[in-house]
């Protein structure tokens, strides 16, 4: 190597010499390659090697183990570069350099990041570099300009001054993504056309950018990969000879000026909280983990919206509304101003691309009285600086209705939409929705020069004449315009001219919840990692320095130390863990205070981690490993695994010496005090209700596993004065005397339980408690849970029996007794971190029914979640809500306080508190306490990825895959290919299926004859099982989706939901155009009414059998298992029996979902060619032509 | 932003407390919440050890730290201070001036000047104008070139200085005023404020302030200063 390296750069001088690279013979030559040092640090390499004017911009760190990993990367790309050979003949030409990037190449800064700074050795090279002066651009013709850096300069600006750029832009065809690799080992990624522009970083000197057009195809993954294998190589002007294209370009002639610098896209809160204009939303969402409150008021509507992001095509929150027009009532709060409470959901049905708008549905108070209830269809697309929205509303957002009920041809029901339902509400129904007259609504946001400002216009849909409770709101204008001040990155300020006539203000504070941090100002200063410890003890010292090593651990972890046990040469701990979200940080902690302490002697630990008694995981620790981690920079290939985690167990060893160290037993009361808060927002009794105080704990071990703990609260301050309003009940008040418990007693004891908890083994779980077990029940109760290790599933079953307990919160109790309990099942999908605990079983009024609660949880503990109830009350015994339903926010103490703590907080948005679908709130949950079982809780960070963090020798050979679309994404894209596929089925097999289907129709009257004589009894019983198949189907493809049987069943199943989305579209315009009559309406099989209000409810085709086709025809040929169809066809036999429709509509319905589930299956497979579906009198079946 | 910072810590221990079984911690934030020194409000020791040689630092809205001397490096244009802060950071000062920031939010490397900026004592009212050459690495802007200006300023200059520099001192002290004009791919950068006197028996740069960004201005201060004379 050492060799090589000049021979070559002087035969590519000779190379160049004489052509028209010629200029490029005084690129800068590498200075130096320095022999390396076994043995000493990077920093003191550059030290030595270091002259004045030393740059080392492109310093290049080589290890030769990390050739082989960079090999696979570069096989990787040149498969990903097949389609395009000249590209790939030149990449295949690089060499594999080992290169690793460093953090950054400042010796004098390395030498106080020693974990930044590796130790070189034999293997290691150095490639010492004068500043590189050139950038390339490359595309996938293998096409590449090389360009001199100029300062100022971003991307655009170099694929602008490119020939070849020019050329594409001309057609049409520029780049719309840029990859970066710059000299020192970063990449980056930026959107440069129009629609997708981003603020970005210039590229440095001996940048390559790698600039693919829009319709070469290549993926995102594979131009990730590529700028990674580029990243690792020479600047350009150093490489590009004798690896040189055959289409090199030289231009010196970059523009005089550099453009203005691109910017982000700017995201910002309508006046009802979604991301949108004023009075209307946008299709734009924000990123996830994103978190908004905004308040905004123009005459009579004051709103506080909430609103959350928890998958990036999805935007949920809630709202309170004051109506200052409106009072509640005398039977209410007759002072009271109107509020509303109301629930939002937006989903983003296409992501925008160069063609594309972005596409998003949205509904506006689904939750709540729907006085406000909205749904929309609105799309954008963005220019630069503008950004432009069109949408179609319905609801209250279209009072204009200058589109008469364009969903009308979907039937009668949808000509009309009923009235809101004030003091009921809450029924989340499609009944009503997309109902009536729709108005156009939509207008346009520009980003100013002025970067903290945006302007808003828009075309208003609601002409406010139909305002709730029958008023009319007088309106001169269909215009609305803003204008939006970012006051801090937190906070905007916004004001507007709405209606014609009315100014508006809004307030909007918004953060990144997955960006939470709290710096641990008030923790205790971790020492420094030493490479050889000063003040290891030793291994026979006295007991009280192993006491002390013990505290010493306790004041950096707030573990408590059980025991240590040293056995030759491993020291084992044994410790009671808190219930830290960050765990591995607390580990590390602990690493540090044991391996500055420990003996020198000891070359392994082994943490033992309990909680509540319970052994639940075990980490051994390599300690040379371990430090050499924490104190030098290691080549991913040559680093070892220095932690070893394990199912804990509950002793230290087998073979137990006695230990160093034993904490005595501990049976004294620990108390703890702080302050309390609570709230309640949106009541007629006052917007905000809410009590201060001061609670205290106190906490009593018996045993590890059982103790008792009591709580105890003070309220001191309060508005409960005005706290009259006692909300109506049909059931057993189980939660409404929510005033009489929080008002009777100044001083209460919401807790006071004895608990004991058990390891069954085998990953069971068991617990046992009784007493006032929470603020407004007592009782006895067990749970069991079953958690494998690390598992995904976990199933617990709990059961209880509690009386309510009196106001007062005191030991007296009331007179209502139930038995409540739930089997529970534990499900973290894998699936965008979405996390799934759905239940069964008895609430607290009697009801029975079952829970959902899905959540997303971010990398650093933070949560956004719902949850939804519904038992057997009826939504009229329930009241005003219908059912239990809420969001939520869940937030560890750790990304918000200056000092570590255990806990999490809960922020529950739940519109009503009602008595059904009530829960027991229990205090103490096993899966709670076993989380240390799930592979999840240990990948927990409290440092957020910014993606700004680089550290030396970071891995960066990883092959990327393209990441799987989401099935709105999937079906779009694919519905292109799908036509071409069904343009290409051929003459004779259309009308091989016609026949088949006229064939049917012969024998229509007669199989109507036998389901006329076939009614009743097990017949309805059959038809009924079969008529409920498809809907089985969907939710069975749906899970196998989620990747629950492996990747083949999910890629089938994707196929089979798309096809189905088809198929169901398909027919659907085929009933409205066919219009034909159902057997029961007794008009016979000949009987067409096409193209009327209610022709897309008629007979043909069967849309059951249709479906059950499309959802089973990817299934029976990935698995080939034909006897799928038969299943498919039995679906047929239920709408048949129930006489809902002809032979010929259920033979139709299965051509139609077999073909489309066939063409769908096969373009997922990535079959190419033709299609040939064949129909003959004894099958059907489709191939593909090549 | 004190207020802010102090009322976003308050309504963080108040909405978490809430649902707090275990309120050491919250009740631990509020009270450095409201403190008035202590570690939540500088990372600045009472007593630093005297062995080193200390930089006091201050950034709008962070707070307040010491950098201790680790390495004097020989320079021909001057002798170069390489200072760490104890979060990884690294600065660079030659004559006063930031010569390079590594781990810093806006990392410089790569400054040169030409001519080389003339001695203290030499710079006059009329001033003198040179090019300063740097890297800013936050957006990776390479190569910026500014024309600079510096002059020596009569009395305190027109800014808000750190609290700590008493305004006794501050008047003892030469000054000087270096300008700089917007660079290719920069935004101009505020002007930089040096204040010349005696520290340690040699007279140094005591005083400056600095921006590495429009946004990022470092207040630099010998720490402690003593009472010596000009």
């Amino acid at each position: 190597m050492k060799r090589s390296r000049l021979p070559m750069l002087r035969s590519v001088a000779l190379l160049l010499s004489g052509t028209a690279l010629g200029a490029l013979a005084q690129a800068p030559l590498p200075l130096a390659k320095p022999p390396v040092i076994p043995g000493e640090r990077l920093s003191d390499w550059l030290l030595r090697n270091s002259t004045a004017g030393s740059d080392f911009t492109a310093l290049h760190w080589r290890v030769n183990a990390e050739r082989g990993p960079q090999e696979q990367l570069r096989s990787a790309v040149l498969q990903s570069l097949a389609p395009w050979p000249t590209m790939a003949q030149w990449v295949a030409g690089l060499p594999v350099t080992g290169r690793l990037a460093l953090a950054h190449a400042d010796a004098r800064w390395l030498q106080g990041s020693p974990q930044d700074d590796p130790v070189l050795d034999n293997g290691h090279s150095l490639v010492l570099l004068a500043r590189p002066t050139q950038v390339a651009v490359l595309d996938e013709r293998g096409k590449m300009c090389l360009l001199p850096h100029r300062a100022g300069f971003f991307a655009k600006d170099y694929l602008r001054a490119c020939a070849g750029e020019a050329q594409r832009q001309a057609h049409g065809d520029a780049a719309d993504w840029v990859w970066m690799a710059q000299p020192d080992g970063r990449v980056a990624s930026y959107g440069v056309a129009p629609w997708n522009a981003q603020a970005q970083d210039e590229p440095a000197p001996g940048a390559w950018l790698w600039a693919p057009s829009r319709s070469s195809a290549v993926t995102h993954a594979s131009s990730g990969n590529l700028a990674r294998f580029l990243a690792t190589q020479l600047p350009p002007e150093l490489l590009l000879q004798g690896q040189g294209l055959p289409d090199i370009s030289q231009s010196a002639d970059l523009p005089q000026s550099e453009s203005p610098p691109m910017r982000d896209r700017e995201l910002s809160a309508s006046d009802w909280g979604e991301i949108g204009l004023l009075q209307t939303p946008t299709a734009r969402m924000e990123r996830p983990g994103a978190i908004r409150m905004n308040l905004t008021a123009v005459w009579p509507y004051t709103r506080l919206n909430v609103m959350l992001q928890p998958l990036d095509w999805l935007e949920m929150g809630f709202r309170y509304t004051d109506i200052a027009n409106q009072l509640y009532g005398p039977e209410i709060a007759g002072g009271q101003s109107y509020k509303d409470k109301s629930l939002d959901l937006k989903l983003r049905l296409l992501q925008e691309d160069a063609v594309t708008p972005e596409l998003a549905l949205g509904l506006r108070d689904i939750g709540g009285t729907g006085l406000f209830s909205s749904e929309y269809l609105v799309a954008n697309k963005r220019w630069g600086n503008w950004d432009a929205s069109a949408g179609l509303g319905w609801g209250y957002m279209a009072g204009r209705g200058d589109i008469s009920a364009p969903l009308a041809f979907l039937g009668e029901s949808f000509k009309t939409r009923g009235a809101a339902d004030v003091g009921q509400g809450g029924t989340i129904s499609g009944n009503g929705m997309f109902r009536g007259n729709a108005a156009v609504f939509g207008g346009v946001q520009w980003h100013s020069p002025y970067k903290n400002l945006i302007l808003k216009a828009e075309l208003d849909g609601n002409d406010y004449s139909r305002e709730p409770f029958g008023t009319i709101l007088p309106a001169s204008s269909p215009f609305n315009f803003g204008a939006v001040y970012r006051y801090s990155p937190y906070v905007d300020l916004s004001a507007a001219w709405e209606r014609g006539n009315r100014l508006a203000f809004g307030l909007t504070l918004h953060a990144a919840l997955d960006k939470f941090d709290a710096p641990k100002l008030l923790d205790p200063a971790l020492p420094r990692v030493q490479v050889r410890p000063m003040a290891a003890i030793d291994a026979s010292a006295a007991p009280q320095v192993w006491a002390a090593l013990a505290q010493t651990l306790e004041k950096y972890t707030d573990w408590k130390v059980l025991e240590i046990e040293q056995e030759f040469n491993t020291l084992s701990l044994r410790a009671e863990a808190d219930a830290a979200v960050f765990m591995q940080e607390r580990v590390q902690r602990a690493l540090v205070v044991l391996h500055n302490q420990a003996p020198l002697s000891v070359t392994h630990f082994v943490l033992q981690l309990q909680q509540r008694g319970v052994a639940l995981s075990a980490l051994d620790i390599n300690r040379s490993e371990w430090v050499a981690q924490q104190t030098q920079a290691q080549a991913p290939a040559l680093r070892l695994n220095a932690q070893q985690l394990r199912p804990g167990t509950a002793t230290v060893n087998a073979t137990r010496e006695a230990p160093v160290y034993q904490k005595p037993t501990d049976h004294s009361i620990q108390a703890e005090w702080g302050p309390s808060y609570s709230q309640s927002l949106g009541g007629p009794d006052g917007f905000v209700l809410y009590e201060l105080g001061l609670q205290a704990s106190l906490e009593q071990h018996y045993t590890p596993n059982t103790w008792l703990r009591a709580n105890f609260n003070a309220r001191l301050l309060d508005n409960y004065a005005g706290f009259k309003y006692d909300a109506p009940s049909n059931l057993p008040r189980v939660r409404t005397y929510v005033r009489e418990f929080v008002t009777t007693s100044r001083v209460t004891m919401p807790i006071l339980q004895l608990t004991h908890v058990q390891e069954l083994g085998g990953g069971h779980y068991a617990s046992l408690y009784g007493g006032m077990l929470e603020d407004m029940y007592a009782g006895v109760g067990g749970e069991w849970l079953y958690r494998p290790w690390q598992s995904k599933l976990a199933f617990g079953v709990d059961a209880n029996r509690v009386r309510q307990r009196d106001f007062a919160q005191n030991f007296a109790m009331r007179d209502y007794t139930v038995n409540t309990g739930h089997a529970t099942v534990y499900w973290d999908t894998g699936w965008n971190d979405v996390q799934v605990k759905a239940s069964a079983g008895q609430y607290l009024a009697g009801d029975t029914g079952t829970t959902l609660d899905v959540k997303r949880v971010f990398r650093n503990g933070t949560a956004i979640g719902a949850w939804a109830t519904k038992t057997n009350v009826s939504a009229e015994q329930f009241g005003e809500g219908s059912f239990d339903k809420g969001i939520y926010l869940s937030i560890p103490f750790d990304v918000m306080l200056p000092k570590s703590a255990p806990n999490t907080a809960a922020l529950v948005w739940q519109p009503l508190t009602r008595d059904g679908g009530a829960r027991l709130s229990r205090s103490v949950s096993l899966f709670d306490l076993t989380d240390q079982r799930s592979a999840r809780n240990w990948s927990m960070s409290s440092k957020p990825n910014s993606g700004k963090n680089f550290v030396t020798g970071e891995d960066r050979s990883y092959v990327e895959q393209e990441s799987s679309a989401n099935l709105w994404q999937y079906a779009t894209h694919s519905s292109a290919a799908l036509g071409k596929g069904i343009a290409g089925i051929p003459g004779s097999t259309w009308a091989w299926g016609g026949a088949a289907i006229l064939g049917a129709s012969l024998l229509d009257n007669q199989v109507d004859q036998w389901a006329q004589n076939h009614q009743g009894g097990g017949w309805d019983h059959a038809g009924a099982i079969a008529n409920s198949l498809p809907t089985a189907l969907a939710l069975g493809t749906g899970l196998l989706f989620t990747g629950l049987a492996g990747d083949d069943a999910a890629i089938a199943a994707r196929s089979a939901l798309t096809a189905a989305a088809y198929t169901v579209g398909a027919n659907l315009l085929t009933k409205y155009s066919v219009g034909r009559a159902r057997p029961a309406d007794e008009l016979g099989n000949s009987s067409f009414n096409g193209l009327t209000s209610t022709a897309a409810q008629s007979s043909f085709a069967s849309n059951h059998v249709a479906t059950a086709f499309a959802l089973l025809t990817p299934f029976a040929q990935q698995y080939d298992k034909p006897w799928l169809y038969a299943l498919a066809a039995s679906s047929g036999l239920g709408r048949i029996q129930s006489r809902e429709h002809w032979l010929s509509d259920v033979v139709a319905g299965g051509l139609l979902g077999y073909t489309i589930g066939t063409l769908t299956y096969e373009q997922q497979r990535g079959l190419k060619g033709n299609v040939r579906l064949s129909a003959t009198t004894s099958s059907v079946s489709a191939d593909w032509s090549f | 932003m004190r207020l802010l910072s102090l009322l976003a810590a308050l309504l963080a221990a108040l909405v978490l407390c809430g649902c707090a079984s275990k309120g050491a911690a919250v009740v631990d934030s509020i009270q450095a919440a409201f403190a008035t020194s202590g570690v939540s409000k500088t990372a600045i020791p009472d007593r630093p050890d005297p062995r080193f040689r200390y930089l006091r630092v201050e950034v709008e809205g962070f707070v307040p730290g010491l950098m201790v001397l680790g390495y004097v490096d020989a320079d021909p244009l001057g002798s170069i201070e390489v200072w760490y802060s104890a979060t990884r950071e690294t600065l660079r000062l030659q004559n006063g001036r930031v010569l390079g920031a590594t781990g810093t939010l806006h990392d410089w490397q790569a400054v040169t000047w030409a001519p080389a900026p003339p001695a203290w004592g030499d710079v006059t009212a009329q001033g003198s104008a040179f090019v300063r050459q740097r890297d800013a690495m936050v957006g990776s802007h390479f190569g910026i070139r500014e024309q600079m200006r510096l002059s020596a300023w009569q009395g305190l200059p027109p800014i808000a200085l750190a609290q700590t520099l008493p305004s006794a001192k501050a008047t003892s002290y030469q000054w000087y005023r270096e300008s700089a004009a917007a660079g290719a791919g920069d935004a101009a950068l505020p002007d930089a404020w040096f204040a010349w006197g005696k520290h340690l028996g040699e007279h140094t740069v005591v005083y400056s302030q600095q921006c590495l960004a429009p946004d990022f201005c470092l207040k630099l201060q010998r720490w402690p200063l003593l009472e010596e004379a000009l």
